[in-house]
């Protein structure tokens, strides 16, 4: 197990500035899926339990993803380790966890969704905290991220905790679906922003579940094959509001 | 029909289906072929390659009932093709819930392809199935896996299914596919929704050529069930991350899911072959284009 590293200062902040839509990132150009669900037939009533499906399946591996590239990030932050420490106990590389998101998503779409937000991420991070080593090393060995593994390595450069990022993860998906679905259909914004309350036990459920993750073998494989069916159908699309 | 008396009978842990192969003086033979449990393999006439095996899995007990392991562990040594052929679609009944398992575990050696046909697998309502596929492939081993997965029989609900899809190269995992349709995720919308089965043909260790765009219904937004419908929907291709593809549909009945991805399988199935063991020992690194 690893060695809890003594966080700094958490910053509120950043978490909420990570969380908003309002983010230079590119997160806006993205439904998290609901736009090509929106045209396979999901309607207004579906929206909430599309949400909670998501928590359910692709959001765990994500999560996960994030929770061990925030570790990772920490322990090059930390950097290098003194006498005789073999590493073994590390969190894994980040391009062990690409790797192991890439074998739990067979979409190439869904794939490149990824990349492009975490790209995004990795330029803003980049930006913000230039000097960071973490911030460095992942734009070294990966340097086109997945969302996951990018936030998780900002989240932890900017000063936001391992738990608090699992809920953000968590958070940003659900608001990604309800910001498309305003878009998308026929929906009271008050009443969509209740959806994401009511989604706040799954969420709780989510994030203290991934923070015990502790190898990339723990990261969560949960496929989703309808939302992999219409993360490709998306690409072959010219009419649209996303791009995924 | 609930508890498996097959199981209890036994006491112990299933004896498994076990079948290795290997090649021997330029030809492949079975090495190890015991009759497992609930399994006996068979071998089938496997074509004119010396290097081709095939044989097929005959059902020799009552099952899937409550209890039930059913465990099939394959080998394939270096250069060899196997073929393995389920003649028969298995039901999981009703077993108010008691948990049953079916897992295949396959060891691919250099070169070595595994090609799984197999049939229909039926999870009836008050099943409650651990399904698990987990092949390692050394340095140049292809696999090729057939399934369909079915939720209930004509006019009933699913039980709950687990199916677990593990295919990892010499390097790590290539596809981890945990489909879990239990609990929260069972009829979720984005998961399964309404549909209630699941085709699938997937290949690894080599990514097959482009099939004709003809495979499968139009791509029509209508037909593709958010909407709760069990409509059928075309084949759809998944170009993995590492050397493979998916193909998948998902339908309201089994007929209509295998039927495209039964055609996608065939045309897999043809191209692993004309390259299967003429090529002889081919290095880690090549790809795998058919001759």
């Amino acid at each position: 197990m690893t060695e809890t590293i003594p966080p700094a200062a958490e910053s509120a902040v950043a978490a909420f500035l990570l969380a908003d839509s309002r983010l230079p990132s590119g997160a806006y150009s993205h439904s998290a899926g609901l736009e090509p669900a929106v045209m396979a037939g999901l309607q207004a009533d579906g929206v909430y339990p599309y949400l909670v499906s998501r928590l359910q399946s692709v959001v765990r591996m994500e999560t996960a993803a994030a929770v061990l590239a925030h570790r990772r990030a920490a322990v090059l932050a930390a950097g290098p380790p003194s006498g005789e420490h073999d590493g073994g106990g590390d969190p894994p590389a980040f391009a062990a966890l690409e790797a192991a998101l890439d074998a739990r998503t067979p979409s190439p779409a869904q794939r490149d969704a990824s990349r492009r937000l975490g790209r995004g991420m990795l330029r803003l991070a980049l930006t913000l905290k230039a000097g960071n080593c973490a911030v460095a090393t992942l734009k070294r060995e990966v340097p086109r991220p997945t969302r996951p593994v990018a936030l998780g390595v900002a989240a932890q450069a900017l000063g936001v905790g391992e738990l608090q990022l699992a809920k953000l993860c968590c958070y940003d998906d659900a608001q990604s679906v309800v910001a498309a679905a305003l878009k998308l259909l026929p929906i009271d914004p008050m009443s969509a922003t209740a959806w994401i309350l009511a989604a706040e036990p799954q969420i709780n459920a989510v994030a203290h579940h991934a923070v015990q993750a502790r190898t990339a073998e723990d990261i969560p494989a949960l496929s989703a094959p309808w939302m992999e069916h219409w993360a490709e159908d998306h690409t072959e699309r010219t009419r649209r509001l996303f791009v995924a | 029909m609930m508890r498996s008396p097959t199981l209890f009978r036994t006491g112990t842990e299933p004896r498994p289906t076990r079948i290795c192969v290997e090649a021997s003086g330029g030809r492949a033979r079975f090495s190890v072929l015991d009759q497992g449990l609930y399994l006996a393999p068979r071998p089938v006439h496997g074509g004119a390659n010396p290097l081709h095996l095939r044989v097929a899995l005959i059902g020799i007990h009552m099952m899937l009932l409550g209890g039930d392991d059913v465990r099939i562990e394959v080998s394939v040594g270096e250069g060899v093709t196997l073929e393995v052929v389920e003649p028969a679609g298995l039901v999981a009944y009703d077993a108010e819930g008691v948990p049953s398992r079916w897992s295949l575990q396959a060891e691919l050696g250099p070169n070595a392809a595994l090609i799984w046909d197999g049939a229909s697998f039926v999870a009836a309502a008050g099943s409650n199935v651990l399904r698990e596929t987990r092949v390692h492939l050394a340095a140049g081993a292809r696999a090729l896996v057939r399934e369909t997965l079915v939720l209930g029989r004509s006019g009933e609900s699913g039980g709950s299914l687990r199916s677990v899809t593990r295919l990892t190269g010499p390097a790590g995992d290539w596809l981890y596919d945990d489909l879990d349709l239990t609990g929260p995720r069972a009829r979720a919308v984005g998961i399964l929704g309404g549909s209630k089965v699941l085709g699938g043909a997937t290949a690894a260790g080599w990514r097959p050529a482009e099939l004709p765009a003809a495979d499968g219904a139009d791509g029509d937004d209508a037909a593709s069930g958010a909407a709760g419908d069990a409509a059928p929907h075309r084949v759809r291709r998944f170009d993995l991350a590492a050397p493979g593809a998916v193909a998948r549909s998902l339908a309201g009945d089994a007929h209509t899911a295998d039927g495209g991805t039964g055609a996608v399988f065939t045309a897999w199935r043809d191209e692993l072959l004309q390259t299967a063991g003429v090529r002889g020992h081919r290095g880690a690194g090549q790809t795998d284009t058919p001759a």
